[in-house]
């Protein structure tokens, strides 16, 4: 279609080209013949004619020396002016232009023979013979009769060639004129093209404009979605994960299977609490939302924080976990977090397509010659077979028939997006049944020596004293189930506050160690109660941790204005709290034991 | 006092310089064949109000040649003689236009400011050979053609005259 449109658009420049230039090229012609300079051919009436008149100044000469005899020398010079008139039609011009008028041309042949005939009739008479006069009389009678014939005879034929010339003309500017039609029509044709084509573009562009604000609206509606749906998914989850483990600390009371369950409750949750942050995760990054704050990053350290997330899970699976054998660190070009989520994945898969008893290893490769490191998550699981391969990094594709295995196919299209946002790459490797070897390649920023290597284990000290907490949350769920998890802390002392005017109220009053603030409040939001908490001379250094279900709490607060010290997302996780409060207040005692 | 003389004496001899093709020899009179009569406004004269001019005299004027082509012969031609300029400073001719006149009686009108713009010659010869009344002679007013291609236009060719015999200022 499109290429029978090019020869089509050829074929009609080629046709309008070709018409222009016979236009020209005729005009041109046209030109030249008009403004040729001939003097012969447009004036040879002149010179034809002047040998009439001299033919008849020479027999007026001749009739005159018969009355004067005196003046015979006078032919001399007559017959010379003769002769040169008859002379000019034997060369140059004159003598082409004559070709052109055969009648004329030939009249004026027979003029030239008579009139050079003459000269020995005049030779004898110029030496005085009287006889000669009467046969040059009668000779320049015929001569004249002659040339008078020649002179209307050029008439006639330059009469006939202006009507020639006239109709050669005529029909010149008529097909010049219809040349000059067609390439008008051609030429409006065109132009009512190229107006449609410009007509068509511009209803291209405005259709191209309206789907593009038509995304960016569902992009924000997409956006606005996710933002209420993260919020309602995980407020009722941190309900139900928060109490199934008040439950679990309460294990005693409960008999065997009702501990299970809570456990399979607990699990379940955690489960779902995973999918909803890796689904919220993929589609952030789909629409370009999802922040990635790069720092140089340990991956010593976040092999460990990873080990440690998944050494529950290796447990259950009988799978043994090992490290890498190095004594070097090196610093990445990387986001902490992402990348402990990526490497978590990648170890949670090695994990769970494994066999019984079966091993994950973690290798590192450094390449010199781009300075990249490749950390290698090898198994000698179930693997991954050949005609499945290529549908391994899309997403919601499930490779494993294994449906005792969870998960939602999401993991590793997730994986493969943080890498790409990171500037790294991922691969793997895999044979049926024999295992897989999935590498992630990152830019090395700068390799730790052996001497640096040591991590200071942080020291933690009893708390001289009890601490206050405030907790300033509307959700009188939440703030049971703190109440309760706190019990157990003795070194604790734990203030609720029930809304954002008592909270400040509360703060003021008892100025709390620490404070626990929840985001999503009505009348006054967490945002502005942590910048008033803030702003307040004896509170102003008092750690705040936001608790809320936002994912774009920070990025939210950043746009506000506030720098939060720490957020903790909802549901709560409660060993990660505990964490967060000993590190803020240097140790908090009597934690209780848990799983 | 004598400054303002000197001054004058100078104008003097400035005027005498600038005169002097003006109030030049008195003209000979012509040994051979008249073959150019001069008349009107011309201050050197040798028969009553005219000039006569023979062959000799006009060959003692400087020769100039034009080669070139022209509607009555076949390819380029080499036409020697003086220039019209020249032939004008010797007779002391002055006036805006020139009336020549052939010896059939034929006559044209030439602004004289052609001989100042243009190497108009007065020839005598071609190819070396001087003219006869049957070959256009005895003197052929030719401009050069082939040099100026403004020329080339029936203006032009109309004023080359051809048995010139005489000429009226």
């Amino acid at each position: 279609m499109s290429r029978l449109r090019i020869f089509l658009g050829a074929v009609f420049v080629l046709t309008l080209i070709s018409l222009g230039l016979s236009v020209t090229f005729t005009i041109m012609d046209l030109r030249e013949s008009t403004l040729e300079v001939r003097i012969a051919k447009d004036d040879i009436a002149w010179p034809a004619h002047q040998i009439e008149v001299e033919a008849f100044q020479t027999l007026a000469t001749v009739l005159r020396i018969r009355e004067n005899p005196a003046i015979l020398p006078d032919l001399d010079l007559r017959y010379a002016l003769l002769l040169s008139r008859t002379d000019l039609f034997k060369h140059g011009e004159f003598l082409d232009a004559m070709y052109q008028l055969p009648k004329s041309h030939q009249l004026l042949q027979g003029i030239i023979r008579q009139a050079e005939g003459l000269e020995p009739v005049i030779k004898s008479a110029l030496e005085g013979d009287s006889g000669s006069l009467d046969t040059l009389e009668a000779s320049l009678e015929s001569l004249l009769e002659n040339a008078h014939q020649l002179t209307l005879q050029i008439n006639n034929d330059k009469i006939e060639q202006i009507v020639v010339n006239r109709k050669r003309l005529s029909s010149v500017f008529l097909s010049t004129e219809i040349l000059l039609s067609v390439l008008a029509l051609l030429s409006l044709l065109g132009f009512v093209f190229l107006y449609l084509m410009i007509e068509r573009a511009e209803k291209n562009r405005a259709e191209a404009e309206f789907h593009r604000r038509r995304a960016e609206a569902n992009s924000e509606a997409k956006s606005r979605f996710l933002s209420n749906m993260s919020h309602e998914l995980r407020t009722p989850l941190n309900a139900i994960m928060g109490f199934t483990q008040l439950i679990r600390m309460e294990g005693e009371n409960l008999s065997r299977e009702h501990l299970d369950n809570v456990v399979e409750i607990y699990n379940a949750s955690e489960h779902l609490l995973s999918l909803i942050n890796d689904i919220l995760d993929l589609s952030k990054i789909e629409s370009g939302q999802l922040g990635i704050s790069m720092e140089p990053c340990s991956v010593m350290t976040v092999i460990d924080e990873c080990f440690k997330l998944v050494n529950r899970l290796a447990y259950e699976k009988n799978i043994s976990l090992h490290a890498p054998v190095t004594r070097f660190d090196y610093l990445l070009e990387a986001d902490h977090t992402r990348l402990k989520q990526v490497l978590t994945n990648l170890l949670t898969n090695a994990i769970k397509y494994n066999r019984k008893d079966g091993w994950v290893k973690v290798e590192l490769r450094r390449r010199e010659r781009d300075n990249r490191l490749r950390i290698e998550i090898i198994d000698n699981g179930i693997g991954i077979r050949k005609h499945d391969q290529s549908k391994v990094f899309q997403p919601f594709e499930r490779l494993a028939d294994d449906v005792t295995i969870e998960g939602t196919g999401i993991g590793l299209a997730l994986c493969q997006q943080l890498v790409m946002l990171m500037g790294g790459e991922i691969g793997f490797k895999s044979t049926d049944g024999e295992g897989s070897r999935f590498w992630v390649d990152f830019q090395v920023r700068e390799v730790l020596a052996p001497e640096n290597n040591d991590r200071k284990n942080l020291a933690i000290e009893p708390a001289p004293d009890a601490k206050t907490l405030l907790y300033i949350d509307d959700n009188q769920t939440n703030l049971k189930l703190l109440e309760q998890y706190m019990s157990s802390f003795p070194g604790l002392r734990l203030i609720t506050a029930a809304d954002a005017d008592k909270g400040l109220e509360v703060a003021a009053q008892t100025l709390p160690d620490i404070i626990l603030l929840d985001l999503n409040m009505p009348r006054i939001t967490g945002y502005e109660v942590y910048r008033r908490l803030k702003s307040q001379p004896y509170l102003a250094d008092t750690p705040i941790i936001v608790v809320t279900a936002n994912i774009n709490a920070q990025i939210e607060a950043e746009s506000l204005g506030i720098q939060f010290d720490q957020i903790l997302m909802k549901p709560l996780d409660l060993k990660e709290l505990e964490h967060v409060l000993e590190s803020a207040l240097g140790g908090v005692t009597a934690g209780p034991a848990y799983l | 006092m004598p400054r303002t003389i000197y001054s004058h004496i100078w104008l003097l001899l400035l005027l005498l310089v600038t005169s002097v093709p003006v109030i030049s020899a008195p003209l000979d009179s012509p040994a051979g064949r008249v073959i150019l009569t001069v008349s009107g406004n011309i201050t050197n004269t040798n028969s009553g109000d005219a000039a006569e001019l023979d062959l000799t005299m006009l060959d003692s004027l400087p020769q100039f040649s034009v080669t070139t082509t022209t509607p009555w012969y076949d390819g380029q031609r080499k036409f020697t003689g003086p220039l019209a300029r020249d032939l004008m400073t010797l007779l002391g001719a002055s006036g805006e236009q020139m009336k020549a006149m052939a010896l059939n009686d034929y006559s044209i009108t030439i602004p004289v400011e052609d001989f100042e713009k243009f190497n108009v010659v007065l020839a005598t010869r071609i190819d070396g050979k001087t003219i006869s009344v049957r070959e256009k002679g005895p003197i052929f007013v030719i401009y050069p053609f082939d040099d100026h291609t403004e020329l080339v236009s029936e203006t032009y060719y109309q004023r080359c005259i051809w048995q010139l015999d005489r000429l009226v200022f």
